[in-house]
């Protein structure tokens, strides 16, 4: 039975595909197994810097220990990491209508009933949710990304009827979009001159200031969330258009 | 207010950037766009110049620590320069300046580029902000941070050219940023479980030869390697550097692989000095050298004239890399002076001006010609000998011949691989050297050469591309001050020496 060899193989001699999947997870796995190796054989520094956050939790102005470092300890890194969500918002962004208005709403003939109805009892229900978490991010679980990605999550219910466009290099968008940093930027710079040194909150004021840069902060992550969606969503409808055309043709 | 000293500047170095972006960002297209940028970079550029000779004034090994928020190290994060970070800086304001004057010509109203400045700008400044910011910081995960503004921001601005193989570029570039950035995430994260602390000197303090520390050197390395491009990782560079838009190119080939480089030879030398051996060093060097060897090949293979530059800046990165094998063996394990540091800083320096003027250079001779071919390059020194002058000192100053910054540099790595006794270097630094030669001569020789049919003739500008634009007088001048600056460097080596080794000297007087 062997007389006749059956086995042909079209393909190259070596898969280049396959080969990238076994490096990939040769290297997963070397990392997984350091690691495991570094977690069983070095006992490692457990406390790390979680009794000196406590410690100075007080003196933070929020009692949320993730906020304190986020806003506070580290407040620094926060910034930057804001300039990065603006960079990313760069790079998608269409170049063209800046003159076209901020807020559009297009009479759509015909109506998705139960589209509607999601849309007219959930999104209130959200934009409030979001508030509290916005505000409850001082002492527990909560704050400007998480109030951030859920509001972007309404303007995406929003956004799948139509209705509503929003033009994100209008005027009014980009100023909504580094308010965040503007804000960040000012109140950092500003306690230079009342404080001495960059983003050193006064006590008294220490929560009212993280709540203000935490409630712009919202505005400007739910404007870049709803933008990424939007022009993912722009390129999308393209594509699928002109596959449309091509095959009704 | 008592008086100034040079820490207190540091914030205003990295914000404001971030506000030229922000109102780069606000005001669009407007035509006071490239004045409003180039009064920032001025801006900019004093006030790093101001906090350079601050910082000479206090003769003092690394400045005092910038506390934010007051909190103070571990629990926030602090800002610090020494001799070696405030050089970067400096290179950074002086490149920032020069290319925003290029950068203000090349995207305005009389080339088709000028469509992309509304994006251009902003991406700019936050890249330039990223920059300061990486120089500055003495937190292992506020370089991170770092890291990502300079990785994003720089792949975007590749993706600005808009055709194909730029948009591939970039975002191969992108995946390779991430990749290597996760990698050294990793590696904080085993840094911070055994060290308990994200402070740079603070784990310096308490590195040893132990495992973790050891797999933490590795990823970092792993990870910057990867953006910095050093040979079997430098598949992306290529691709990506020749594709940008000229002044982009220009900076990501001058600083943006030198800001990885920055961090490694910060984390191989002072933070985790302690766990690093003489074998991985050498590894390091046999890299860096056939980097060399390979990039320099490959440059003299391209038929594309900044595909060519880009491969020379892979043989030029693996220069800078026999850093590593030539200082443990002269000075120990954990420091950074010493004369292989002081050539490696000088390669730096030197190769940014001499890249970025190469660049800009070979940017203007594609305006000037309409496309990027080397074979049409042919009788060019005729219509741009300007250009081509400054093509041939960057060229000159990559190579190594005197009397420019390059060879300097190259002068310095020679002679502390006899010092060292490791002879094999020697030979790789001299082939990498014939090799460049080559490869700059095959450019300049068609330059030079006159096509009689071509020049001469009276309707040689009907046989001009159609594509073609004057270069603007202000683009040739920048790319011609940043050639002259690589000869003032050759003139006087002791300026750079002397700043980014401030402890030697005072420790001589």
């Amino acid at each position: 039975m062997f007389n006749k060899l059956d086995i042909e193989y079209d393909g190259p001699a070596v898969d280049k595909s396959a080969l990238s999947l076994i490096a990939s997870v040769l290297v997963v796995g070397l990392l997984l197994a350091v690691t495991i190796k570094i977690v069983l054989s070095d006992k490692g520094h457990n406390t790390g810097l979680a009794p000196l956050i406590t410690q100075n939790i007080e003196l933070s102005g929020v009692t949320n220990p993730i906020t304190a470092v986020l806003l506070n300890f580290r407040a620094y890194d926060t910034l930057l990491e804001i300039a990065v969500l603006l960079v990313v918002v760069l790079a998608i962004l269409p170049t063209r209508d800046h003159h076209a208005p901020f807020f559009k709403r297009i009479e759509v003939s015909k109506q998705n009933l139960v589209l509607l109805a999601l849309q007219r009892w959930i999104t209130p229900a959200v934009v409030i949710f979001a508030g509290y978490l916005l505000w409850a991010g001082a002492h527990q679980p909560g704050g400007a990304f998480q109030a951030g990605a859920l509001l972007a999550g309404a303007s995406v219910l929003m956004f799948q009827s139509d209705t509503y466009q929003v033009n994100y290099t209008s005027f009014m968008a980009r100023v909504l979009l580094v308010l965040s940093l503007v804000v960040f930027i000012t109140i950092g710079t500003a306690l230079i001159w009342f404080e001495g040194s960059l983003l050193t909150y006064p006590l008294a004021f220490s929560g009212l200031l993280i709540l203000l840069i935490e409630t712009c902060a919202t505005v400007s992550i739910t404007l870049a969330l709803a933008s990424l969606y939007s022009s993912f969503i722009a390129s999308e409808n393209i594509s699928v258009t002109d596959h449309k055309h091509r095959t009704i043709k | 207010m008592n008086y100034l000293s040079s820490s207190l500047l540091l914030p205003a170095i990295v914000f404001l950037p971030l506000l030229a972006a922000i109102i780069a960002f606000i005001i669009g297209r407007n035509r006071l766009q490239g004045l409003i940028n180039i009064s920032f970079s001025l801006t900019q550029f004093l006030l790093v110049v101001l906090t350079t000779l601050l910082f000479l004034d206090e003769q003092t090994d690394q400045s005092e620590r910038y506390v934010i928020g007051g909190w103070g190290a571990p629990l926030g994060i602090d800002l610090i320069v020494d001799g070696f970070s405030i050089l970067m800086l400096a290179l950074t304001g002086l490149l920032t300046l020069l290319i925003t004057l290029y950068s203000a010509s090349y995207f305005s109203d009389k080339y088709n580029a000028s469509e992309k400045s509304l994006r251009f700008w902003p991406l700019w400044w936050f890249l330039i902000s990223g920059l300061n910011a990486l120089f500055m910081s003495a937190d292992a995960f506020n370089i991170y941070v770092c890291l990502e503004i300079i990785g994003l921001s720089a792949a975007a601005l590749v993706a600005l050219q808009g055709n194909r193989a730029a948009l591939q570029a970039a975002l191969r570039y992108l995946l390779v940023g991430l990749l290597g950035s996760l990698f050294y995430l990793f590696a904080i994260a085993i840094l911070y479980r055994s060290h308990g602390t994200l402070d740079l000197m603070q784990i310096a303090e308490t590195a040893s030869h132990s495992f973790p520390d050891k797999v933490a050197m590795i990823l970092i390395t792993i990870g910057l390697l990867l953006k910095i491009a050093l040979f079997p990782l430098h598949f992306w560079l290529p691709p990506a550097h020749a594709n940008a838009p000229t002044p982009v190119s220009a900076i990501l080939s001058a600083l943006v692989v030198k800001a990885s480089l920055y961090i490694l030879i910060k984390f191989w030398f002072d933070v985790l000095g302690e766990a690093t051996t003489f074998g991985a060093s050498q590894v390091l060097g046999a890299l860096g050298g056939t980097g060399i060897i390979y990039g320099s090949w490959c440059a003299f293979r391209a038929t594309q004239l900044k595909l060519l530059i880009a491969y020379s800046t892979v043989a030029q990165l693996g220069y800078i890399f026999l850093l590593f094998p030539l200082s443990e063996y002269s000075m120990g394990v954990s420091s950074f002076t010493g004369s292989a540091s002081q050539a490696a800083v000088y390669f730096i320096v030197a190769h940014a001006c001499a890249k970025a003027a190469m660049f800009l250079a070979a940017g203007n001779l594609i305006l000037a010609q309409g496309n990027g071919e080397i074979a049409k390059l042919k009788g060019i020194a005729v219509r741009e000998p300007l250009n081509v002058l400054v093509f041939a000192i960057a060229g000159i100053s990559l190579i190594g011949l005197p009397p420019s910054a390059g060879f300097i540099a190259k002068w310095l790595l020679l002679t502390t691989a006899f010092e060292s006794g490791q002879w094999w270097w020697v030979i790789v630094v001299i082939t990498g050297g014939l090799l460049g030669a080559m490869y700059l001569f095959k450019v300049l020789s068609l330059a030079f050469s006159t096509d009689p049919a071509v020049v001469e003739s009276p309707t040689a500008k009907s046989t001009a591309p159609v594509s073609s634009v004057p270069v603007s007088s202000v683009m040739t001048t920048v790319a011609l001050i940043l050639a002259l600056i690589t000869l003032a460097l050759g003139l006087n080596a002791e300026f750079i020496l002397n700043i980014s080794n401030t402890v030697t000297e005072v420790n001589g007087i």
